[in-house]
């Protein structure tokens, strides 16, 4: 939490979420039947749970204190995967600050209904990564908006998995074999294509594939049927 | 009717990794657009994006990077978004996904189509791959037949209107044809409909895909 150094101490300021909205109470109502949280501050199980209820809070009244509580957690865990994919340090400093700039702009967008927080500002990094990369190369276009998210509304139930279960799939990860677990990070962390995996590891294409595969698989179980 | 034939799994956790290629993403992200399972699977991808993103050790920000991100908020704020996200689902008013339509802004019928055999056209799309790797529309009259040919590099191609029929299979609408390198192909148009699909192709070394040497006259593979 280096980044909570530079805060203004007015910022540190522990809220209290107001209960009003429908979709607040049913994920509560879910963390609750998941058992062990009962309020919504306590301790690493219900990190996803106390993130919804800061975005909320930036939301609903500009709350800055909420704010510098994400950027405490996500601005350095953002940098660390723009560092892994190549970005110098300047520039990884830059698209975090981009993405977080983000995130309080949109925080009404959020829809804790279709992804976790750390979902969506994952989804927000690795799309402001690919247009710096696009615009490097062609700086005569316009930095737009990052191309949509392909999904559509989901099933509520199936969203309130999505949304609830980053704990369980960061869990899930842990026990990946190695030689999956290995794929999948150079996939997501190292920016490689599945034939420089190939390459790198000195394996065959459809080697690394079919273990991306089953990694992939053994990671949509923790949704349960709905992926 | 939802798509019958789809990309393999790695390339939906490529997409949602973000490690495709503009031009595979594309023709990725139209398939998930009409396909609801392929859509679960890229919503599961993202969400293993961000439990890697949460589990990731942090690295401190440079100090003072929080204040110069106040001052920055301050000067932006009037950009902030109210209300609910858009609906992101359906199709541009062309009728094309949308992650293809911004592509032909203007309708694919304004494009510099050009001849590739009988009854068989194809555009390029203006894109620069870091890979080398092309975006391209091709067309079919009714029965046209696009070759047979060796694959060199990778190709996807996804049926945007009518459909082509390979091997007995038939690929329509939504359907994507994940094709390797080294496999043998064949595609005749529908013969009533014809076909319109969207395709990439990776040039590597030996252009020799079916749809690369198809359209070989314009990609300068």
């Amino acid at each position: 939490m280096q980044a909570g150094l530079a805060y203004p101490n007015s910022f540190i300021v522990i809220g209290v979420m107001p209960m009003h909205a429908r979709w607040w109470g049913r994920l509560m109502q879910d963390a609750g039947q998941r058992g062990g949280v009962s309020e919504l501050r306590s301790p690493t199980d219900s990190i996803g749970a106390h993130h919804v209820a800061l975005i909320r809070r930036v939301a609903d009244s500009s709350d800055r204190s909420a704010f510098a509580d994400l950027y405490t957690y996500y601005a350095p865990r953002l940098k660390t995967y723009l560092r892994r994919l190549g970005s110098s340090e300047a520039a990884a400093e830059e698209l975090v600050q981009e993405v977080m700039l983000q995130v309080w702009r949109k925080a009404a967008l959020f829809d804790p209904t279709r992804a976790a927080v750390t979902t969506w500002i994952f989804t927000i990094a690795r799309n402001k990564r690919i247009d710096a990369l696009r615009r490097e190369r062609r700086p005569e276009i316009e930095a737009g908006d990052p191309p949509p998210a392909v999904y559509d509304a989901p099933l509520a139930e199936r969203a309130l998995e999505l949304a609830y279960d980053s704990e369980r799939l960061q869990d899930a990860l842990k026990t990946l074999p190695e030689s999956q677990a290995t794929v999948i990070s150079m996939s997501f962390l190292e920016d490689k294509t599945h034939s420089m995996i190939a390459d790198e590891l000195d394996i065959p294409l459809g080697t690394v594939k079919s273990r991306l595969r089953l990694a992939f698989r053994r990671l949509r179980h923790v949704f349960g049927d709905f992926a | 009717m939802n798509p019958r034939h789809h990309p393999a799994s790695d390339w939906l956790l490529a997409l949602g990794a973000g490690t495709l290629d503009e031009a595979q993403a594309t023709v990725v992200a139209a398939h998930a657009e009409w396909c609801p399972a392929c859509r679960v699977k890229v919503d599961c991808a993202e969400a293993i994006g961000g439990a890697m993103l949460a589990s990731l050790p942090p690295t401190a920000m440079s100090v003072g990077a929080f204040d110069r991100f106040l001052q920055c908020m301050a000067a932006t704020d009037n950009l902030r978004e109210q209300g609910s996200a858009p609906s992101l689902n359906g199709f541009a008013h062309s009728g094309l996904p949308l992650s293809l339509a911004k592509f032909v802004p203007q309708g694919i019928d304004v494009l510099p189509w050009k001849h590739l055999a009988p009854g068989v056209r194809g555009v390029r799309l203006p894109i620069h791959s870091r890979r080398g790797i092309q975006l391209c529309l091709f067309e079919a009259d009714p029965g046209a037949v696009f070759g047979s040919h060796t694959h060199g590099g990778s190709e996807m191609s996804l049926v945007l209107r009518g459909a082509y029929h390979v091997n007995g299979l038939r690929f329509g609408p939504g359907d994507s044809e994940d094709s390797e390198p080294g496999s043998r192909h064949m595609a005749v148009a529908d013969p009533e409909e014809g076909c319109l699909c969207v395709a990439f192709i990776e040039g590597v070394n030996r252009p020799d895909g079916f749809l690369a040497r198809l359209l070989q006259p314009f990609t300068g593979l």
